[in-house]
């Protein structure tokens, strides 16, 4: 190493040590914690007990049968797991059909008005999670906006129950996701060649159809793109069911949650944790490559 | 033969609906939230029913003892969460922009995006358990475990403004610099550290709005009675919902609101200035 | 050269660079000297390692093997900021949030001079660069050629001992540049500082430097001075590089008459007897280079060595230049270039397209090297 390396690489640990110490202490140190857990038993109010158990990964999905000790699947669970998985979905797919439609626009836009509207878009999201839920809880509450207005014009008698159900957490989920899936979308329709858009009117005189065979096809790195960025939080969500879906609609992150607090399962809780954050990895692994492609055909 | 002369009426990138649909979708992003601010203004507790202008919540907010404890809490972990970040962000961004490949430079990346790819609730829990160790042995309850874990999180938020900064910053200025007998920390100093301010700033920004609205970490790190204002207003969820929360709510947005668009701006405007250096 | 006359030394010099394509090498085993107070040049084509080779002086790129000393001294480990060198940047770098005057003075300040100190050296430089009004201006307020001047006054305040220009005029208009060559050739003059400039113009390094290497794929082809490059190319790519030259294969043999004297035979068959050092080096396919200004043509063929048909006249206001088809034993016919200034109004109506026409040249005025050594530069030039 000639002197220009050595003092690079000293510089280089110097400056990331903040970083780095900020990081292993308040973030993936205690994942390491975290996974120790898993493996160990519950302390009766809390906490852990530091001896060797795989209960808790067993309890994941299985549970006893407190009768004949028989093992069964973990009904609660499942549902839960089944829940998560099919609410961020369903979320994904209403953040598509809005987010598709956004996107493209913005990026249409002429002039200033695309970094306007890119701006009003993005702004939403980076206000506070909790007040945009509870906007969403005001809106679709047995007292809310909806309701009072459908009651004053007549259309129904009584209330329609929309909070507490896993419409009203998937409604919210879309709602404060919406612009994780408009970005990568943009950032998509941004790098189209619109000459090429062009030619194809040579082909399609129809628009509909020059959506769906040209630019569509185009733009599916940014879609699925936008897609895992909005299936990852959903997932994980813990603010937006427990607001919108009360105590009785558990999500992943609730079920977490719960083994930390009434439900006295410390293990089990991280066990839960990494089971999501696996899935979470799994996801992201498939992100990386997916982008990665349109990233090296970009430079190809 | 159709014509593809723009400004005649033919648009070569419309597609049909799209327009209308975007529209709406603006519209009903914003909806909740306007709805939100206009009823926290109203005179009456009944959301539903608009009984005048007031701003009675919000002075029963400000009177609230619990709500000015959890309000200046916010703003000093924001405060404090936001320089420490920032530093090390900035400390980060040098050691990992514009330079070659190195060894480890892998996990560094993952170990900054952490925050952005793991599950909140996943790093909730690991604090909670992580902590209570220290805490049995050390009996510490105070800011510090919430200010570490801000501090974390909000690194990656600092971290990719300054990044995109630096990344646009010609490295030959900072060669000529020590051309001309500035040895490392004044190249920094003269010259790295006064073009980088505008994507410091922003990043402070940023990890300035991250922290302030932080829910779910904060309510899992926090001691007994530590409130934030987000966890403030989780723990009026059990109760009757009071328009006060939508006062606290409107406060949190319009705060947040000035300082993202300071950051848009600041992250904007930074384009246009030296050209000289392209 | 004695010791004392040297000013940048380097020995075994070579970097190797990483990229997609596989290890480049960007120098060579390059030995190099550069005297004081000297306007010394390293000229060639993108990629010959001229800009490395400059940046290894300044200190911003590490030699991978080789030494480099300064006025005696070993300056390979030394960092950019401890060595009395200063850089001229093709890009000018000069720093947006400062003035002029506070660009100037920059290095001054990281020297620890006083205030007055300063002040009084970056006025004097600005009167140099004749920028005196601009002082107080900012960097993005200033025009092109201006920014240039800056650059220039920037790293000549501290007094450097060695001058580094890292191409510095590429990005002037034609007009600017040849101004600003007369001007930079005039302040090493005046400064004394040894200067080392780089550039891939060969006309810019034929009206500045003092000497001129010229450099190709990490080697350096020759080092002289303009006039040596010129006259004596050392291999066909030095003479391609370089203006336009005309390369006409021979063969070498001995006279047939009883004293036996070297001679090379041109292709028309004629001879001519030359000094045998002229054919020093020349191993393989020995080849004539002749530049076109100093050949003449003649009507009368018979009194010329080499003949052919004038196959294109082309009018360049202050040169003609013909293009003329000469035999050469081979199926492909030579074109040789023969350039005539246009002294007299309608000289260059003296011959005609498709008269066969006789070459006539001096045989100092030819240059005698080795073809084959050098093929691969040919097709490649």
């Amino acid at each position: 190493m000639n002197y220009l390396q050595r003092e690079q690489n000293k510089q280089r640990w110097f400056l990331l040590s903040p970083a780095f110490l900020f990081l292993i202490i308040g973030a993936s140190g205690p994942l390491l914690i975290v996974i120790a857990y898993s493996f160990l038993k519950p302390g009766d109010y809390g906490g852990v007990i530091w001896e060797f158990s795989l209960n808790a990964w067993i309890e994941v999905i299985l549970q006893e049968d407190i009768f004949d000790e028989t093992l069964g699947w973990a009904d609660a669970h499942l549902v839960i797991f089944w829940r998560s998985i099919k609410l961020s979905v369903i979320t994904t797919i209403l953040t598509l059909i809005m987010g598709v439609p956004l996107g493209y626009f913005i990026a249409t836009r002429p002039g200033i008005w695309k970094e306007v509207s890119l701006f009003l878009i993005t702004l939403p999201f980076w206000t506070n999670l909790l007040v945009r839920t509870f906007a969403v809880q005001e809106l679709i509450r047995n007292q809310g906006v909806i309701n009072s207005f459908l009651k004053w014009t007549g259309l129904i008698e009584n209330h329609i129950q929309m909070m507490f159900t896993d419409f009203a957490i998937a409604f919210g989920m879309t709602y404060v996701y919406l612009p994780l899936m408009v970005l990568p979308v943009y950032a998509s329709v941004a790098r189209l060649d619109f000459r090429l858009i062009e030619a194809g009117y040579d082909l399609y005189a129809n628009r509909a159809k020059l959506f769906y065979k040209i630019i569509l096809p185009l733009i599916k790195p940014g879609i699925i793109a936008g897609s895992i960025l909005v299936f990852i939080p959903s997932l994980g969500a813990y603010v937006t069911p427990r607001v919108l879906g009360g105590g009785t609609n558990l999500m992943i992150g609730n079920l977490i949650s719960l083994q930390y607090g009434q439900g006295r399962n410390w293990p089990l809780g991280a066990a839960l944790s990494l089971t999501l954050l696996i899935a979470v990895v799994i996801a992201l692994i498939y992100y990386v490559r997916v982008v990665g492609e349109g990233e090296s055909k970009k430079n190809a | 033969m159709l014509r593809l002369a723009t400004g005649r009426g033919f648009s070569v990138t419309r597609v049909p609906g799209f327009n209308t649909l975007s529209i709406i979708g603006f519209v009903l992003l914003y909806a909740p939230i306007v709805i939100l601010v206009v009823y926290s203004f109203n005179e009456g507790k009944n959301l539903a029913i608009w009984e005048g202008f007031s701003f009675r919540w919000y002075i029963e907010a400000y009177n609230n003892e619990a709500v000015q404890e959890a309000t200046l809490r916010s703003i000093v972990l924001a405060l404090f969460a936001a320089t420490l970040s920032t530093i090390a962000a900035t400390m980060a961004a040098l050691a990992t922009t514009r330079v070659k490949k190195f060894r480890g430079d892998n996990f560094i990346y993952m170990l900054i995006n952490q925050p952005l790819m793991v599950p909140e609730i996943v790093t909730a829990v690991a604090l909670l358990a992580f902590f209570a160790l220290i805490k049995i042995q050390t009996g510490y309850t105070g800011l510090g475990y919430l200010i570490v874990a801000h501090t974390a999180f909000c690194i990656p938020f600092a971290y990719l403004p300054i990044r995109a900064r630096l990344i646009g910053m010609d490295m030959s200025l900072e060669q000529a610099a020590a051309d001309l007998y500035a040895d490392n920390w004044r190249v920094f100093k003269k010259v790295t550290l006064p073009l980088l301010r505008p994507g410091i700033f922003a990043g402070f920004m940023l990890a300035f709005v991250i922290s302030i609205d932080d829910v779910i970490i904060t309510e899992f790190v926090k001691s007994a009675g530590q409130e934030t204002l987000p966890t403030y207003m989780l723990g009026q969820l059990r109760r009757i919902i009071t328009p006060e929360v939508n006062a606290i709510s409107a406060v949190l947005l319009f705060a947040g609101t000035i300082l993202v668009s300071g950051f848009f701006l600041l992250t904007r405007v930074t384009k246009k200035q030296h050209p000289a250096t392209g | 050269m004695s010791q004392d006359e040297i000013s940048v030394s380097g020995q075994n010099l070579s970097k190797v660079f990483r990229s997609a394509g596989g290890p480049v090498k960007a120098l060579d085993d390059v030995f190099i000297q550069i005297r004081r107070n000297e306007f010394f040049t390293l000229l060639g084509p993108s990629g010959c390692g001229k800009t490395t080779l400059l940046r290894i002086i300044a200190g911003f790129e590490y030699p991978d093997a080789g030494d480099i000393t300064l006025e005696g001294h070993p300056i390979k480990d030394d960092p950019p900021h401890k060595r009395p060198v200063n850089t001229v940047f093709q890009n000018y770098a000069l720093f947006p949030h400062m003035t002029v005057s506070q660009n100037i003075g920059f290095g001054l300040e990281m020297l620890g001079r006083d205030k007055s100190d300063i002040s009084s050296t970056v006025a004097k430089i600005l009167a140099l660069v004749k920028m005196e009004d601009l002082a107080g201006r900012q960097i993005d307020q200033l025009s092109g050629g201006q920014q240039q001047r800056v650059a220039l006054a920037r790293a000549l305040a501290p007094s450097p001992r060695v001058l580094l220009l890292d191409e510095p005029l590429s990005a002037l208009d034609l007009k600017l540049r040849k101004e600003m060559q007369i001007e930079l050739k005039r302040l090493q003059n005046e400064t004394g500082i040894t200067f080392i400039f780089v550039t891939h113009d060969q006309e810019e390094a034929l009206t500045m430097s003092d000497r001129v290497a010229v450099m190709k794929d990490g080697k350096i082809l020759q080092v002289g001075t303009p006039e040596e490059i010129y006259d004596r190319p050392a291999s066909m790519f030095v003479a391609n590089f370089i203006g336009e030259c005309n390369f006409i294969p021979v063969s070498v043999g001995t006279t047939s008459e009883l004293r036996q004297k070297t001679a090379i035979f041109l292709p028309s068959g004629k001879s001519a007897e030359i000094p045998s050092e002229r054919l020093k080096g020349v191993i393989g396919n020995p080849v004539i280079l002749l530049r076109p200004e100093r050949v003449q043509l003649n009507a009368k063929i018979d009194e010329s060595p080499i003949s052919g048909v004038l196959k294109q006249i082309v009018y360049f206001g202050t040169d003609t230049q013909y293009h003329v088809e000469v035999e050469n034993g081979t199926s492909s016919p030579l074109t040789l270039l023969v350039r005539k200034q246009n002294t007299a109004s309608g000289s260059f109506k003296e011959f005609k397209e498709g008269q066969t026409v006789g070459f006539d040249f001096e045989l100092d005025d030819l240059q005698i090297i080795d073809g084959q050594q050098h093929t691969h530069e040919l097709s490649a030039a």
